[in-house]
């Protein structure tokens, strides 16, 4: 703001300038006038005696010279010779008359208009002689000491006097000028002062005006920004408006401060936060960089900029909008709210929800709950010390994976967080991942020792019709060796019961991924039992089959439909017992395996592809998927790899049959001996020595 | 003359995204499946006028391809949020600006179309 400063002299400079002019205008003409005057007077004195005493001489130089010339004429009274002998004289200018006298004094000749004659000659000669408007002189005519008459010039003093009335005229002149032009000047000063008082009397107004208004202006300014530093002294959101390197403007909320410390002039946000939240200040730098490279649209700009940093235990989210309407833009206003409540408010509903699928699953099937939690901390065992890239990444994929099926949402987007990193990077798990899944899992096994409470009394499930069977065949003399060998399979889990987990897990993922309704179907198991400490690896593993099922191979329903199909798709699981072996089988009605992706994965990765038996070792290989895009799910290639080491360290195998538009059936066999076989007179014979 | 872009990503599922979003909006699209890929292709394509590459490729990365990549043509790299140092390095060889992925198919549109109107 321009303050117009008072102008307190205004009258006293008009009135002064007015005063100054006058002095100036009176004093000038003064001086002209009596310059004028004095070079008048001066002329004046110097025309008069000049022009007389031109006069004289003509009138004397006149008289001697005619004398001289007339003489003859006047000798012999020839007024023909003696008008002759005036010569030049007669016609000169001043010269009034000229008369000649012979010695008797009669007039000779005569030229102009002459005076009373008597006069003329009253004075002495060779003297001018002054008369009522001319001078006179005469001088005697001689000739050899004889007068013979005498000649006299009259000579006009019209110029002279012309002369003298010019010069009192000019004078006067000049005091009627310097008069008129005193007043004149006077007369344009006052009009003119007058003009600028009342010019400056308007100014003074407006300024006057133009000063109220800039203080009402002002005022009414310093009650907005008043008002608006009260709101930005009150808001519980950080309004910060920074340049495009990041520096922050004075004007900010005062929580701006109380949030992050002490904002120095100059200070740039990235910075500011850099301490608390090094990755935020990079992607924040990164973002400012795009903006100021102006080389993407200003809504994706936007759009990448970093959305939320941490402070401590604090949360705080970032929105950002360009001031003005201006591109490339130049300021950014950022909208920082703390969110931490939010944020932990809806952690806490998350908690609450896995929470209350944890505890559906521990009241639905408590062994398996606590087996996996076995498998799981396990793996997270595996992780909690560097080792190699390969078994790091199956180690998250599979922790991953498993917790999906226990709700465990929370800690699985950890594991894939970490798996995506990984991915990204090709570096084994870095300090700070490991730090943040040992930390997430410690709490999550907090939470579930709360549901789980005290470990579980050590029990045997048995179904009754098992048990009034084996009542029966101890009625019936069944030998000890048989009823013990029974018994002892009972220490073992019902595969029944891990099929029964998976076709559930199955089914929840076919309706998260939008594939409808999926048919489980379990095969008749017999009464197949087995060590469930021995399995759990196997078990945990089989989740990337049943992945692999649902996400890649059961088609959505439309293209089911479209392909002749039942809309619903089917997933068969099952185990069949043979002598000596164990073939566990997952099966789905989906598209089958796309060999062509595997073949192009496989030469990609420097894997022999040439026959089909190479594309199924490469299909177990890691890294190898038909999908292009991981999902929190699959397509990392990791699983089916993953599944195979853990058949194989159990001395089994597994092979793959599938054909496109067929389905996909996985077969694991093991060698196994069914406890109940051991004992004599068993319904199945075996050959297998045992694990 | 239709505008070429070549998209470089070892997912066929990026590069038919990119390819799909691009064509749609009236570009030429050529594809290449790494850096190496993308360098060969060049050499046949002199002619395109912008490049979106990926940064985690197999054979030859993103970084690897804009060391070797004429200066002057425009890169754009495609990243996810895990690695801002590599899109700090890519920006550092020459690499005019960088996506997040996921990204918007009509936002990555109007990118190429201010980073080709520009070049």
């Amino acid at each position: 703001m321009t303050a117009i400063a008072p102008t307190p002299g205004r009258a006293f400079s008009i009135k002064r300038l007015r005063s100054l002019s006058l002095v100036v205008l009176v004093g000038g003409l003064t001086l002209y006038t009596l310059v004028m005057f004095t070079l008048v007077q001066h002329l004046s004195e110097r025309f008069g005696p000049q022009v007389r005493a031109d006069l004289e001489w003509r009138a004397l130089r006149g008289a001697e010279a005619l004398a001289v010339t007339t003489d003859v004429g006047l000798v012999v009274s020839d007024p023909t010779i003696v008008t002759d002998a005036f010569g030049a004289y007669a016609t000169a200018g001043d010269v009034q008359a000229i008369v000649a006298l012979d010695a008797t004094g009669k007039v000779v000749a005569q030229h102009g208009t002459a005076p009373e004659i008597a006069r003329l000659f009253a004075g002495p000669p060779r003297v001018a002689t002054p008369g009522p408007g001319y001078l006179v002189s005469w001088a005697p005519a001689v000739i050899e000491g004889t007068t013979v008459g005498k000649v006299a010039v009259v000579v006009s003093t019209q110029r002279l006097i012309d002369g003298e009335a010019l010069l009192v005229s000019v004078e006067r002149t000049t005091v009627i000028a310097g008069a008129l032009g005193l007043l004149l000047g006077v007369l344009v000063i006052l009009v003119f002062t007058r003009a600028v008082g009342l010019r400056d009397s308007q100014l003074h107004d407006y300024a006057h005006n133009l000063e109220a208004k800039v203080e009402a202006r002002t005022a009414e300014l310093d009650a907005r920004n008043r008002g608006m530093q009260l709101v930005l002294d009150s808001v519980a959101q950080g309004f910060i408006t920074i340049d495009l390197d990041g520096t922050m403007a004075a004007e900010r909320s005062a929580i701006v401060e109380r949030w992050f410390g002490a904002v120095p002039p100059g200070t740039r946000f990235g910075e500011l936060i850099r301490a608390h939240d090094d990755g935020y200040a990079l992607w924040f730098g990164l973002g400012l960089d795009s903006l100021r490279g102006d080389f993407l649209p200003l809504a994706l700009c936007l759009d990448q900029m970093p959305p939320r940093f941490t402070v401590g235990d604090r949360t705080f989210q970032v929105s950002y909008s360009p001031i003005g309407d201006a591109e490339p833009v130049r300021e950014l206003l950022l909208v920082v709210s703390d969110v931490t409540t939010q944020v932990a408010r809806e952690r806490e509903q998350r908690e609450q929800r896995e929470l209350v699928a944890m505890f559906q699953r521990i009241t639905s099937d408590r062994g398996g709950f606590e087996e996996f939690l076995t498998e799981a901390s396990s793996l997270v065992d595996t992780l909690a010390a560097p080792t190699d890239l390969v078994t790091e990444k199956r180690a998250v994929h599979t922790l991953k994976g498993n917790c999906a099926i226990y709700g465990l949402e929370t800690f699985a987007e950890v594991c894939h967080g970490i798996e995506s990193a990984l991915e990204d990077s090709g570096e084994p798990v870095s300090e700070a991942q490991r730090q943040s899944l040992l930390t997430s899992w410690r709490s999550l096994v907090a939470r579930i020792g709360k549901l789980l409470g005290a470990p579980r009394r050590e029990m045997i499930e048995v179904e009754p019709p098992e048990l009034v069977e084996l009542i029966a065949r101890t009625t019936h003399g069944a030998p000890p060796r048989e009823v013990a060998a029974v018994l002892t399979s009972w220490m073992h889990e019902p595969i029944a019961r891990y099929f029964e987990r998976l076709g559930t897990h199955a089914q929840g993922l076919a309706r998260r991924l939008g594939k409808g309704e999926l048919s489980v179907a379990i095969g008749d198991t017999g009464k197949i039992r087995i060590d469930a400490a021995r399995w759990a690896p196997f078990w945990a593993a089989m989740v990337h089959a049943v992945r692999n099922a649902v996400d890649h191979g059961v088609e959505p329903s439309d293209v089911r439909i479209a392909a002749g199909k039942p809309a619903q798709g089917r997933l068969a699981l099952g185990a069949e017992r043979s002598p000596g072996r164990l073939a566990i089988t997952i099966a789905d009605d989906g598209g089958g395996i796309d060999w062509t992706a595997v073949r192009a994965k496989a030469v990609r990765l420097g894997l022999p592809a040439g026959t089909q038996d190479a594309l199924v070792a490469a299909l177990f290989a890691d890294g190898v998927s038909t999908r292009d895009e991981a999902t929190e799910l699959s397509g990392r290639g990791v699983g089916l790899a993953a599944l195979r080491e853990v058949v194989v360290s159990l001395g089994g195998t597994i092979d793959v049959v599938s054909r496109t538009g067929g389905g996909t059936r996985f077969v694991s066999t093991f060698p196994f001996t069914d406890p109940e076989l051991l004992a004599p007179g068993a319904h199945h014979s075996t050959t297998e020595a045992g694990r | 003359m239709t505008t070429k872009i070549m998209i470089i990503d070892d997912s066929a599922m990026v590069r038919t995204q990119v390819s799909r979003a691009l064509t749609g909006a009236g570009f030429a699209v050529v594809e290449a499946c790494d850096g190496a890929d993308g360098l060969e292709k060049l050499v046949s394509h002199v002619d395109v006028s912008l490049v979106v590459c990926d940064v985690n490729m197999p054979r030859m990365n993103g970084i690897e391809f804009l060391e070797h990549v004429q200066p002057g043509l425009p890169v754009v790299m495609l990243t996810t949020e895990g690695q801002p140092e590599l899109i700090a390095r890519a920006r550092s060889l020459g690499a005019k600006a960088w996506i997040l992925k996921p990204f918007k198919p009509d936002l990555l549109v109007a990118a190429a179309r201010k980073l080709t109107s520009t070049t």
